[in-house]
């Protein structure tokens, strides 16, 4: 099977997964309590007011109806239209996307950068300080909450040292604090498995039988313990990288950072429905795509997986 | 290896405890230990910072561009779309009306120069003022006030708050007169006029027609530049104003959601004023030099006690309004941002009356709990929303722990503002709470709409939100008759006589009027806070 034969196969089946899921998030964001109609209006509407909008909104028609509609304009390629903003969904995901695609790369690159060589240092050092600090790392990125490292990282930086701006977006300088933060909660995970998967091929026959035959560190490392390392360190970068497109709702909160997951967090807030759904499917979308991609980059890297994927299939 | 580990665990948790001390020192550094009450100046009635700007020396301000922080993006440009306070807020920069208030909350005249009203109430005459001109060039008359209200009455178009303006049609008389017709006497009318109908252009009328408005087009001192979604939105000065022109040529209003951040933002000068920053937060704005501004809102907060079980006793629910200390609620829960209500309404609105208070007494609330039959009290459950009002859970706490002093044991059940909403839409009869804490905050500060709103009986859930499901026909016919009472004496007579009634029978506990806690930098003057405390005005600010 070839490489084209076996994306048209995934692509397939994710097309599948993506249909169940449009059905169950559908079905899930109305089973919030609540009226859209009614939170537009704010409590002090009165009741013809907010029968006029339900009707006006379609919300009045049975949910088979509305489901119905939903999944005609979803095949045409139409995500329906904002509740709160009156305008097309696909039109308010496509505003707020950049600014997740920039966040969550550069969170991603700078967790990479920063913790593959502490990962590989760590296995190759294994009682040495920098492995020790992979560890307290992993435990301290990950148990501060994000919300409290962000705004700890506000008040030096920028309310104390007034290096950086505070919130919002629009230049380079607005990108780090952020960034940083997010890259903070993901190094200490991606640095643990690095230095595991390092470990391990380290200890590996062929490995040793590189070593015996005095292949210098360096070579030793790029080709034959480093390239058995990337799948696993592949795997988390990407599940961490999926997670983030769907938009890293508190960092974006705290930074004022309008990206897609405070895009999420106001629609659901409002009940919008068709922007929630949108939000959400989008979020599947990326990381069924993100799930795919991430096979094939395993296939080109690894000719073991290649064989196994692609026979299977 | 085993070893290694659990070194770096003692290391990370030693690191984790120092971030955590450092973060907790940095956060409560200025001033005081957070829980104390906070004194502030209580004037809620007046504009807290107005600053009388002399005649003789022109201003300049020292910066063009001013910076405003909120909490919440805009949902619509709309006009005739807005129903939230900051959306109205930013775009009353942009739009006019055709009255307007003074600084007293008075009427006056604004693109209407002056107007008539027929003695039956029903119509209402506007002369208009002429050379006044649109951001798009299109002039302002007679009948572009006629196509505003015809939107403002088509059915077809989404008008969330059609209900508090329900005006029956426009008509010309000539270009620079209008009428306005209304189908029974409604006197708040003015009013709604003065807060409501915003009026744009023709031309944009005609372009969107019954479909959402997109571009902010309005006569206002300020035009609408860009919005860019959960971003920014920007504003600049409107060269060809008809009025007084602003000195401060450019405002950007930032959307920033987390209220600490928005704290962040002014202490780092990244912005000259934000709105809505937490209560805990006093002592560091003060500490850091920076101007608080704390005006009161329309919001007034209670506990609606549902007519069911024991709350169904008028006594009852009196002892609980004795057994509840709201002054010490205000000072130490809500730090002071709070005034005791003597009265179901804010006191600066239109038809306000003054009762004598419910002081704390204990003894008072045993008492009569007693009589009610109920000497050692009985159990209830709470409902609350979280984060919707300042301090709602914690204000809900010391309401359950006041009660639990004479034997009433209250369960709290706390929801999301979205679910609580539709929990008290129910029926009385499929509600599964007692008591319900809610605030109510009409955009026009007439007893109308807080009186009518809570407490006419044909506002109930499900038809409205009258949270207490209050009946009693006597306040119903003077709530009534008071709406279409044109004589403003009599009128506030009507109301007294209903508040009187009200406070007597005490279907809530009535707790405070909600003030608003915002900050500005110290260079930053000559804004106004118009008089219900919740829209700031710009238009005359300048740095100095």
């Amino acid at each position: 099977m070839s490489l084209v034969n076996y994306v048209i196969y995934r692509l397939s089946q994710a097309f599948i997964t993506f249909l169940g899921a449009s059905l169950l998030i559908f079905l899930f964001v109305r089973l919030l309590p609540g009226d859209p109609a009614r939170l537009i209006a704010g409590p002090e509407a009165l009741e013809e007011d907010i029968q006029m909008i339900r009707a006006q909104l379609g919300l009045d028609r049975p949910l088979y109806e509305q489901f119905a509609t939903y999944m005609v304009s979803l095949l045409k390629g139409d995500l329906g239209t904002s509740i709160k903003y009156s305008t097309p969904v696909l039109d308010e995901i496509l505003a707020r996307l950049p600014y997740t695609l920039v966040l969550a790369f550069t969170a991603e690159a700078l967790a990479v950068a920063a913790a593959v060589p502490l990962g590989i240092l760590a296995a190759l050092k294994p009682r040495s300080l920098v492995s020790q600090l992979v560890s307290v790392l992993a435990v301290v990125g990950a148990s501060l909450p994000v919300f409290w490292t962000g705004l700890m990282l506000i008040f030096i930086f920028s309310v104390e040292l007034k290096l950086l701006p505070s919130s919002g977006s629009g230049s380079p300088k607005h990108l780090i604090l952020p960034s940083v933060t997010l890259a903070f909660f993901l190094i200490g995970n991606l640095a643990r498995i690095t230095r595991a998967a390092v470990m391990e091929s380290l200890a590996s026959n062929h490995v040793v039988t590189a070593r015996a035959k005095g292949l210098s560190l360096g070579k030793i490392l790029t080709r034959h313990v480093l390239r058995n390392s990337l799948i696993p360190i592949l795997t988390v970068a990407s599940v961490q990288l999926g997670a983030l497109l769907g938009g890293a709702v508190v960092t974006e909160t705290v930074f004022a950072w309008p990206g897609i997951g405070s895009l999420l967090i106001d629609s659901l807030f409002f009940r919008d429905y068709p922007l929630a759904q949108g939000v959400i499917m989008f979020t599947v979308g990326a990381f069924i795509l993100i799930n795919i991609v991430t096979d094939i980059l395993y296939a080109l890297v690894d000719p073991r997986v290649r064989e196994v994927l692609w026979k299977t299939v | 290896m085993v070893k290694a580990v659990s070194r770096s665990m003692i290391i990370a948790a030693v690191i984790l405890i120092v971030i955590i001390v450092l973060g907790v020192y940095l956060a409560l550094r200025p001033g005081a230990p957070a829980p104390t009450p906070v004194a502030t100046p209580t004037t809620p009635q007046t504009p807290i910072e107005t600053t009388p700007t002399p005649i003789a020396t022109p201003i300049v301000s020292k910066k063009d561009t001013l910076k405003v922080a909120i909490g919440i993006d805009l949902d619509t440009v709309d006009p005739h779309g807005q129903t939230t306070t900051v959306v109205f807020n930013v775009v009353r920069h942009v739009y006019e009306t055709l009255v307007w208030y003074d600084d007293k909350g008075n009427v006056i005249p604004w693109l209407a120069e002056r107007w008539e009203i027929s003695p039956d109430g029903l119509v209402y005459t506007f002369y208009l003022r002429k050379g006044v001109k649109f951001h798009d060039g299109s002039e302002f008359d007679a009948y572009t006030v006629k196509a505003n209200v015809d939107r403002w009455v088509d059915p077809t178009v989404r008008v969330p708050l059609r209900g508090q303006l329900p005006i029956m049609k426009a008509e010309v008389v000539d270009k620079y007169t209008v009428k306005i017709y209304f189908k029974e006497p409604y006197a708040p009318a003015l009013r709604a006029i003065a807060s409501y109908l915003l009026i744009t252009s023709s031309k944009i009328i005609e372009k969107y027609g019954n479909k959402t408005i997109t571009e902010a087009i309005g006569t206002g001192p300020y035009k609408f530049v860009s919005w860019e979604k959960g971003k920014r939105v920007v504003l600049e000065v409107n060269e060809g104003y008809w009025g007084e022109k602003p000195y401060i040529k450019r405002i950007e209003w930032l959307i920033i959601p987390d209220a600490t951040t928005r704290v962040a933002a002014l202490l780092a000068k990244d912005v000259d004023f934000a709105y809505n920053l937490p209560p805990t937060d006093i002592d560091r704005v003060k500490a850091a030099g920076l101007q608080l501004v704390m005006p009161a809102s329309n919001r007034i907060m209670f506990i609606a006690m549902l007519p069911k079980g024991p709350l169904a006793d008028p006594k009852v629910r009196q002892a609980l309004n004795y057994a509840v200390d709201k002054k010490a609620i205000i000072d130490h829960v809500l730090y002071g941002l709070g005034i005791d209500s003597k009265a179901p309404l804010p006191s600066h609105f239109f038809g306000y009356a003054e009762m004598s208070p419910y002081e704390y007494n204990i003894d008072k609330a045993k008492k009569l709990l007693a009589e009610a039959g109920y000497p050692q009290g009985f159990k209830i459950t709470l409902l609350h929303p979280t984060g919707r009002y300042l301090q709602d859970k914690q204000v809900a706490e010391a309401v359950q722990a006041y009660l639990s002093k004479i034997g009433v044991q209250v369960e709290l059940r706390t929801m999301d503002w979205p679910s609580f909403v539709a929990e008290i839409r129910k029926p009385l009869e499929e509600k599964t709470f007692d008591m319900v804490l809610l605030g109510w905050g009409p955009l026009v500060a007439d007893a109308h709409f807080t009186l009518h709103g809570q407490f006419h009986s044909k506002q109930a859930p499900p038809a409205g939100l009258a949270a207490a499901h209050y009946s009693n026909p006597e306040v119903d016919a003077l709530l009534e008759q008071a709406a279409r009472e044109l004589n403003e004496a009599k009128r506030i007579e009507l109301y007294r006589k209903a508040i009187e009634i009200i406070w007597r029978d005490a279907p809530w506990i009535f707790l405070y009027v909600q003030k608003w806690f915002y900050g500005a930098a110290a260079d930053l003057k000559g804004f106004t806070v118009y008089v219900d405390g919740e829209q700031i005005f710009f238009h005359k600010a300048y740095f100095g």
